[in-house]
This record gives structure tokens, C-alpha cells and sequence, in this order.
């Protein structure tokens, strides 16, 4: 019974979480072993009881690994995997001429150089398309601080996007 | 064509007023072929958000997830390393040292048992006889025997017509202590 439910409910969160896990530890092998730590504690906790939410249950517990797992990284001052994706220079020279693609490239690196609130409010909501309220749950702040942080990741990147368009 | 309904939900979308279903609508637009110079800049920054969505786990994950599930429900513990060692020859050999010393030293208390309770006799050839340690004459040799029920240790050899007292249990005492 429970392996049933796990294998139809927990299992399809897989990609949400690797997705959610490689935006905060920004490597790609920590994120596979967070999600693999995520779906095993969620299958101990079904033995013990009858969770209703499994997807808010999972990706919390994914968020708060995720959370512990960078903050040992810099404890042991390890640096992140820049090599996740190439790291442009964010100030597009005006001389230059930057393709689509590029922008795109450009954009995402600027995302994932965001402050570690703000990059996760952004990928739960504007990638993920949680809830204020679901998104306030999983990053244990008020939905008012959810708030906060998505508006001011937005203002960061539609400047960017702005100054990469006159870049053209 | 009119996109002020857009740039509307353009500006709320900046300030982060706007529901899900409005930012669906504005993901929908961006992801079009033609957009209108003036919104052209923001593409990129949905394009973006679009390509993200599609990012997915690596398919051996999943394996190992259900990898990790099984050795849960069979309740296995961590294995722990386990060092391989290089046993030497004479290593391998003490078991069967141990095994011989053994058998030697069963068979010796068995021999010294049956030795013990077995009367020995001997006829040197003088007409005398050697029961249990000691020179008799021939004629003595059933009297000694029978009295010969004791273990002996020592054998005292001796001139055939004489009776050797040896320093051990004297036979004619049958009840001496051996």
C-alpha cells in the first residue's frame, strides 16, 4: 500500500525537487543526493503516519536539506559549481551584439547570483508556480516576505533584461 | 493591436500583485514568435523561465531512490567497510598444529592408561622374571602377579638369583600405596 502511494505520488516530485535543490546548492550531484534523501525520508515518515500534502511535505523537507547542505558547504568555505553553467560577464557590452540565447544564458546566471531568499521565492513561484501561501510554508517566512523577495528579485531582473535589449 | 491588457499585467507582475492564472497568461504571450518591439526586451526573462521548467533529474535517479527504498523495507543497515587481511602460511597451518597436539596428547594419556592397567612381563633369559619394575624368580612370577595390580614406575634391573628391593612400593605389601 504504502509503496503504491509512493511510487504515484512521491516519485513524480523528482524533477521538481532536483530542480529545487540544484537552484540552492547550485551542483548538480548535491542536488541528486538531497532528492534522494528527500523521497527517503518521506517514505519513513509514511510508516508513521498519513501525510496529506505529500508535494508540500516533500519539496519542505527538500528545502530545508538543501538549506543545511549549503550552509556546511560554506562552513567548509567549499565554493559552488560555477561550472553549472557559464558564468557571463552580467554588464553586456554595448559594442557587442548578444544574441537571444545569450540573454537567456545571461539571465539565469543573474538568477542563480540572487540573493538565496529571493532565488528561491522566484523559482518556487515564477518556475514552479506555487502559492504565496505554499511558497511562505516551505521557506518558513510570512507570505508578506514572500512578497518582498519576489518583488525585489523582479525589479533586479527586468533591469537586466532591459539593459541586455540595448545591448542589441 | 491593442496590449495594454499586457503591459498591465506587465507592470502588477514587476510589483508582484498579480494571481497565478495572470502570470500563465503572460508566460503564454512571451513564448510567441511575434511580439511587439516594445515588450520584445522581456522575452528572454520568460523564454528563460520556460527553458527552467524543463529541467529534470537524471534517469538513474530514480533507480536509486527505489534503490534506497528496498534496503529500507528490508531494514539493512549501512554496510560497513570491511578490510581484507593476508593470512601467511604458517597461519593457515596453526589450526592443524592445534588439531595434532591434540590428538598426540589423547593418544599418549590413552597409552599411558593402558600401559598402567596392563601387567608387563618379561623373561631375561636367567630364569627370572621383571613384573612391574622388579626382578623376581621365575617360581614367584604368579604370586607377583597377582599381587602386581599396582602401577609401577621404574624398572630396576638386577642379578637374576638376587631380589632387588627397589626404592618403589614393595609387592609383598599389597596394601602399600602405589
Amino acid at each position: 500500500m504504502n509503496e503504491n502511494r509512493f511510487r504515484h505520488e512521491v516519485l513524480p516530485l523528482k524533477d521538481r525537487l532536483f530542480r529545487l535543490a540544484l537552484r540552492i546548492t547550485l551542483n548538480r550531484e548535491d542536488a541528486e543526493d538531497i532528492v534522494q534523501e528527500t523521497m527517503v525520508r518521506a517514505w519513513r515518515e509514511m510508516q508513521q503516519q498519513d501525510i496529506g500534502n505529500m508535494e508540500a511535505f516533500c519539496t519542505t523537507i527538500c528545502h530545508n536539506l538543501s538549506i543545511d547542505h549549503r550552509q556546511r558547504r560554506e562552513q567548509q568555505n567549499i565554493t559552488f559549481d560555477t561550472s553549472l553553467h557559464d558564468v557571463a560577464d552580467i554588464a553586456p557590452n554595448a559594442d557587442e551584439r548578444i544574441s537571444h540565447e545569450e540573454r537567456i544564458a545571461q539571465l539565469r546566471t543573474l538568477l542563480d547570483q540572487l540573493p538565496e531568499k529571493q532565488r528561491i521565492a522566484i523559482q518556487l513561484r515564477d518556475i514552479e508556480g506555487q502559492t504565496y501561501r505554499d511558497i511562505a510554508q516551505i521557506m518558513q517566512i510570512t507570505e508578506n516576505d514572500v512578497k518582498i523577495n519576489i518583488f525585489r528579485a523582479r525589479q533586479r531582473l527586468k533591469e537586466h533584461a532591459a539593459r541586455l535589449h540595448t545591448s542589441r | 493591436m491593442d496590449y495594454k491588457y499586457i503591459e498591465q499585467l506587465l507592470e502588477r507582475y514587476w510589483e508582484g500583485t498579480t494571481t497565478l492564472e495572470e502570470e500563465q497568461i503572460l508566460h503564454a504571450f512571451f513564448c510567441q514568435d511575434e511580439l511587439p518591439e516594445q515588450l520584445q526586451c522581456y522575452a528572454p526573462l520568460f523564454n528563460m523561465q520556460h527553458q527552467e521548467r524543463a529541467v529534470a533529474a537524471p534517469e538513474a535517479l530514480e533507480q536509486r531512490i527505489m534503490d534506497a527504498i528496498a534496503n529500507e523495507m528490508r531494514g539493512e543497515q549501512p554496510t560497513a567497510s570491511v578490510k581484507i587481511r593476508t593470512v601467511g602460511f604458517r597461519r593457515r597451518l596453526t589450526p592443524f598444529f592445534h588439531a595434532a597436539a591434540s590428538i598426540a596428547l589423547l593418544v599418549m594419556a590413552g597409552l599411558a592408561v593402558e600401559h598402567a592397567s596392563t601387567p608387563h612381563i618379561q623373561t631375561p633369559g636367567n630364569g627370572s622374571s621383571i613384573v612391574a619394575g622388579t626382578y623376581v624368580k621365575t617360581d614367584d612370577v604368579a604370586n607377583v602377579i597377582q599381587q602386581s595390580q599396582q602401577p609401577q614406575t621404574d624398572v630396576v634391573t638386577a642379578q637374576a638369583d638376587s631380589l632387588v628391593v627397589p626404592t618403589l612400593p614393595v609387592l609383598e605389601d599389597t596394601d602399600a600405596e602405589p
